[in-house]
């Protein structure tokens, strides 16, 4: 008897307990992270250099338009402004430079993550002209970086049923994998 | 019809065969056994006991654990960017460098393929001159030999690791010691291609008994000292099989082992097959080269022959003489008749001798044998035959194989006597690949300073003092000389992983010559004989060259005088003088582990051989007749034994077709046992079940001193065999499984091609279908075609598609289950007589069906189609009902039963990151290298253009040394494979069935062997 009693107990627990996960703010799906954000060793801000300088952005992630990888860029790309002419004296630049001198990579945190099984290419969307706030917001507004969209694959094949359907004319003939192999190999 | 068949099981019905197709895999109770677990025990112990209520609560709460630990973030992931970024160089793109292959001395251009900074795939040179884009199994492995993580990492004196300074200051120490004193050095190398050998010259120089010495494990000797004979040049010919119509082989290999066989297999093919190689056109009746092979054991080479005639090495000089002396008569000298029986039919013996005088000029005869009376012969014959200068250049002589036989011998005998200062052997190991080489190794101790340098550790590595690791050929500058006028370049694809030096640097350094390797050989090549030093900006010259990976010159002829060659005489017929009781041993090299250097390479390991599909070890191979005559079952461990001295050894029997019933052949290269532990089997899901002391036996004992040239013969060795009474199952790849008689493989010959390019496939089907089709007008069509003509078996492809595609080694015992994972295998079919057969090799891989028997099994969707023609495989998706293996009708997929080991943080960096490494329980397939497919669509698609034809290679068609293999868009009229798609030739594999394949084979059509049955030796 006491052990039915202790068995319905720890049912109940057990449904509260994953009622009170489920409840909370920070309940999601396996794998989804929409408005992950963060922090990173140096607090860059794509609001300030996208968005108040307009830099391009394939000036820093210039692997987008023939990688698979967009790619964080290099410390070296940093230095390029950052070595004589831009807030040389900064603490944070110091960073930058101690990791320039010594050939130290920084470490960023990533925020948009793939599973391993998923084989997205940069390089096919840029090169048909899908703009990267598509995918990855209006990054110039964001002071601190976070992920616009859930990247699931219902998300992608969302988009790539309904290119293929409407052919906008900004993407050209489009032609948008929907099988298996597009990104699973 | 011919009735093909695989094993000598299948073709008699036998018991054991017929048990075995009751199952798709074998019974798993023989492991479980290995395991110490009986059928009925659990495996568990009685302190530990669960029952169902227990099992299904920790059930209920592991689930309800992981489903809230799903809901939270995964741990944080990094990304770092390179602190100083090249700026040519983006993360995720592929670079592509020319180098020269230093798998061999053959010296094939390769073309690395680079990802983020690390070399992950061997690609052909489609314009180097010698290997024309093929490159070989070996060459295809040579990333994982990169990748070995038991490479020397360090300078090694004594028991202790030390640093180069010190390591180069002892042994410069001990050399001008002995530079002051007797002089006596000895630098002992693995044939060197070119330039290292002036550098090893200048180490000696100015010493009183210095030497260089030059030594293969497998040489070739026996013909450079048959051209002293003969021509007076002590050198190998060039051999130009794409000009010969006919090809008398003795027992050479030239298509898997033999001194090119990227080079001649391209140039074979080029005579045998029907279609331009790289058009796709036909071929405007051309002479066919037709090839009879003679030879003891079947090789991968005789296997290719439109006529096998079995024959002892004992015979072959019999034979030699007896031909020429027949060609001299039909030549018009007046010959008395011989007095020696002939060891073949006679009508046999007339068709080769009329073939040969209808070819003079255009016909090739060579030898592997190391005899080198044979050798003579043989030139006695080229010469008759007036082939020198057009099929055998000798004037142009071979640099790439320099070996002296002699060389080992008398290093022994000085080394004993102690008369030898200094010794230093470069990549090359004698101690285990010498006959002698257990004396060698005693013989070391007595040199005043002994070094080995290499890449990994070696028997030589271990006998010797010292031990300096060797760069592996990625890693370093290099440059070769391999035939005159050719120079071919090598360029370091990665920065050396390990503490290791080049030869050229070690020289350097020992020479006190303060140059890096890229700057002495700017320093060389700018001094080369020809125009190229009268060019200005030698600079950009260089960076052409080093981007080309080779570049020619005029070639310089070499002066021969053939007058001895005149004069000689056919020579005393020996008779055949095999003892009573004995076979004659035939210790060859086969394709995958050559002479053994990469017996720590797992892929070659497991990639099995052509003829015999064994894996892992070698085999005695002995004739049907007399295995069963002696009572030996396939895998009854037998002991062979010389019948002079003590040499003995222990492997696995196997009989095989086509063999001589006194003949014996065992494998070169396996026995290894100091290379590491991959050639101790420490492979797979349970490495201890593989554990031996050595993968295979050494043949190498057996090697017989040789009175011509104090060298060392492997053929021909009088031995017996004896059973043990131990028994073990042999691990091969295809022996399971029935073919039922369907017409998997079709051929004809050439006269019936003329006549009908149909003949062979003449069959057709009516087929009708329930399926509504594919419609797959808009974009593309994939399509393989596979030329069976010009596929020799070669199994380059096999190695290729496992380094491409990340295909895990099982080892052994796996392969006994028949759980081998190679995506792509070749199957190899006999025909007919069972005592000398004919053979078909027909690569097999996933079929990419359009009505696929699979894709409607599966109950996750895991495989679906495209709508590009392929069966895509979803790893990630598939739960491992197996479902779609044993509803594949082509037996294409794969599983993988286990998490294969994937620790090792070097050898990982062999994986190709553009395809998944796929976990237990995953159904594996070929999906004709999608990611190649989906790269250069990316490429296309950005360009606004379509896939151009021949843009996408697969791995196995990039490596094809034949060209055998087309992959293209059937949507493409004008592409090569819907070309030969459309070819009267082209069949489907079980198109009866109707699951429609995207994959095209073409008939097999070779020469009519009048008398393939009457060639039965003495």
């Amino acid at each position: 008897m006491n052990n039915q009693v202790a068995i319905v107990v720890g049912a109940v627990g057990i449904l509260l307990g994953l009622f009170a996960v489920v409840a909370s703010a920070d309940f999601r799906l396996v794998g989804e992270h929409t408005g992950y954000s963060p922090e990173q060793p140096i607090p860059y801000s794509h609001q300030l250099h996208a968005g108040k300088h307009e830099m391009q952005c394939l000036y820093c992630h210039f692997g987008a338009e023939r990688s698979r990888h967009a790619g964080i860029p290099p410390t070296s790309v940093c230095m390029n402004c950052h070595e004589k002419m831009v807030l040389t004296a900064s603490p944070l630049i110091a960073k930058l430079q101690e990791s320039y001198t010594s050939g130290k990579p920084m470490e960023w945190v990533k925020i948009h993550n793939l599973p391993d099984f998923v084989y997205f290419s940069h390089a096919s969307h840029v090169g048909k002209n899908v703009a990267c706030e598509t995918c990855h917001g209006n990054v110039a507004i964001m002071t601190k970086v976070q992920q616009e969209s859930d990247l699931s694959m219902g998300w992608c094949i969302n988009c790539h049923r309904d290119v293929n359907k409407n052919q906008p004319e900004e993407y050209g003939e489009v032609h948008a994998p929907e099988n298996c192999s597009g990104c699973h190999r | 019809m011919k009735k093909y068949w695989k094993s000598f099981g299948e073709l008699e019905r036998s018991k054991d065969y017929l048990d075995s197709l009751h199952e798709q895999v074998p019974s798993y109770s023989e492991r479980v056994e290995s395991f110490d677990l009986k059928p009925g025990d659990s495996g568990e112990s009685a302190e530990f006991k669960t029952d169902r209520r227990d099992f299904l609560k920790t059930t209920a709460a592991v689930a309800a654990a992981a489903t809230l630990y799903g809901c939270a973030r995964g741990p944080e992931q990094h990304a770092k960017p390179l602190a100083r970024a090249s700026e040519t160089v983006v993360a995720g793109l592929a670079y592509y460098y020319a180098t020269t292959c230093g798998g061999c001395n053959a010296s094939c251009g390769v073309i690395v393929k680079n990802r983020d900074g690390r070399p992950i795939k061997m690609e052909g040179n489609p314009d180097h001159p010698i290997s024309k884009g093929g490159l070989c199994s070996v060459g295809q492995a040579q990333t994982r030999s990169l990748y070995d993580s038991e490479r020397l990492k360090k300078p090694r004196d004594g028991d202790k690791e030390v640093g180069w300074d010190e390591a180069v200051s002892k042994i410069r120490a001990a050399l001008s010691a002995s530079k002051n004193g007797r002089g006596s050095v000895r630098i002992v190398s693995s044939s060197f291609a070119s330039k290292p050998r002036d550098l090893a010259q200048k180490l000696v120089e100015g010493f009183a008994a210095g030497k260089v010495l030059e030594w293969d494990a497998v040489s070739y000797d026996a013909i450079r000292n048959a051209h002293k004979l003969t021509h007076d040049v002590f050198d190998i010919p060039q051999y130009k099989f794409d000009r010969a119509n006919y090809i008398l082989s003795f027992d050479a290999d030239f298509l898997g082992t033999w001194i090119s066989p990227v080079e001649f297999s391209a140039g074979y093919a080029e005579r045998r097959r029907l279609h331009v190689s790289r058009t796709a056109e036909r071929y405007d009746s051309p002479e066919r080269c037709r090839h009879v092979q003679v030879e003891p054991a079947m090789s991968m080479t005789g296997s290719n022959a439109d006529l096998r005639v079995k024959l002892l090495h004992g015979d072959f000089a019999n034979l030699l003489s007896l031909l020429i002396e027949m060609v001299q008569r039909e030549l018009g000298t007046v010959i008395p008749a011989s007095a020696v029986n002939s060891p073949v039919d006679q009508n046999v013996l007339d068709n080769i001798v009329s073939d040969l005088m209808k070819h003079r000029g255009k016909s090739l005869v060579i030898s592997g044998s190391d005899d080198v009376e044979v050798q003579r012969l043989v030139n006695v014959l080229n010469h008759h035959l007036e082939n020198y200068e057009k099929t055998v250049v000798i004037t142009e002589p071979d640099q790439r194989f320099r070996s002296d036989d002699a060389a080992i011998p008398a290093l022994i005998t000085d080394l004993a006597a102690g008369s030898v200062d200094v010794v230093i052997f470069s990549d090359t190991n004698p101690v285990y690949a010498h006959p002698r080489g257990k004396e060698l190794a005693e013989a070391i101790k007595n040199a005043g300073t002994s070094v080995s340098i290499s890449t990994a550790n070696s028997e030589t590595a271990a006998a010797c003092g010292i031990a300096l690791p060797l760069s592996h050929f990625l890693e370093s500058w290099g440059m070769t000389q391999p035939v005159p006028g050719l120079t071919s370049m090598s360029q370091p694809a990665l920065h050396p992983l390990f503490d290791t030096r080049s030869f050229t640097e070690i020289a350097l350094a020992l020479l006190g010559d303060a140059r890096s390797h890229y700057d002495y050989l700017q320093g060389e090549l700018k001094t080369l004989e020809g125009t190229i030093q009268l060019r200005p900006e030698f600079t950009r010259l260089f960076d052409q060259i080093v981007h080309d990976g080779f570049f020619q010159t005029d070639a310089v002829k070499t002066q021969t005088n053939v007058a001895s060659l005149r004069s000689s005489s056919v020579g005393t017929r020996r008779e055949s003088s095999l003892p009573e009781g004995t076979l004659e041993l035939t210790a060859y090299s086969s394709v995958m582990m050559r002479d053994g250097k990469e017996a720590n390479n797992p892929w070659l390991q497991e990639g099995s051989d052509p003829v015999t599909k064994t894996t892992w070890g070698n085999y005695a191979l002995l004739s049907k007749k007399y295995a069963d005559a002696a009572g030996i079952r396939d895998g009854d461990i037998v002991k062979v034994s010389a019948t002079e001295g003590d040499a003995s050894i222990e492997v696995p029997a196997l009989a095989m077709p086509g063999q001589h019933e006194k003949s014996i052949a065992i494998a070169i290269g396996y026995g290894r046992k100091n290379a590491g532990k991959y050639a101790r089997g420490l492979v797979g899901r349970f490495p201890e079940e593989n554990e031996r002391e050595t993968v295979g036996a050494n043949v190498f004992v057996f090697g017989k001193s040789q009175a011509e040239s104090n060298g060392t013969r492997l053929k021909g060795i009088p031995v017996k065999v004896e059973k043990t009474g131990a028994h073990v199952k042999p691990a091969q790849t295809q022996e399971h499984a029935s073919i039922e008689h369907r017409p998997i493989v079709l051929e004809t010959t050439f006269s019936e091609y003329e006549k009908n390019p149909k003949a062979g496939n003449e069959h057709e089907h009516e087929l009708g279908t329930l399926w509504s089709g594919h419609d797959y007008s808009k974009g593309y069509h994939w399509g393989l075609a596979i030329d069976l003509s010009v596929c020799t078996g070669c199994s380059a492809c096999i190695i290729s598609c496992q380094s491409e595609n990340n295909i895990p080694v099982v080892g052994e015992e796996e392969i006994r289950t028949h759980r081998s994972m190679q995506w792509l295998k070749i199957d190899r079919y006999f025909s007919d007589d069972a005592d000398n057969p004919g053979t078909v090799h027909q690569p097999m891989m996933c079929q990419q069906c359009d009505n696929a028997p699979c894709e409607t099994v599966c109950p996750v969707m895991a495989t679906s189609h495209s709508d590009e023609g392929l069966n895509d495989q979803a790893y990630n998706r598939c739960v491992g009902t197996r479902y779609c293996a044993n509803n594949c009708p082509y037996k294409a997929r794969r599983f993988n039963w286990f998490t294969y080991p994937r620790e090792d943080p070097i050898e990982n960096l062999v994986l190709n990151p553009d395809i998944g490494v796929r976990t237990r329980g995953v159904m594996e397939k070929c999906t004709f290298c999608v990611q190649r497919i989906q790269d250069a669509k990316s490429i296309s698609s950005r360009e606004g253009r379509k896939v151009r034809d021949g843009e996408i290679q697969t791995a196995c068609q990039q490596s094809c040394p034949t060209s055998a293999i087309v992959f293209g868009d059937m949507n493409d009229k004008n592409g090569r494979v819907s070309k030969l798609m459309d070819d009267p030739r082209r069949y489907k594999v079980l198109e009866e069935i109707g699951v429609l394949p995207s994959v095209g084979y073409l008939t097999k059509v070779r020469h009519d062997s009048k008398t393939a049955n009457g060639g039965e030796g003495a």
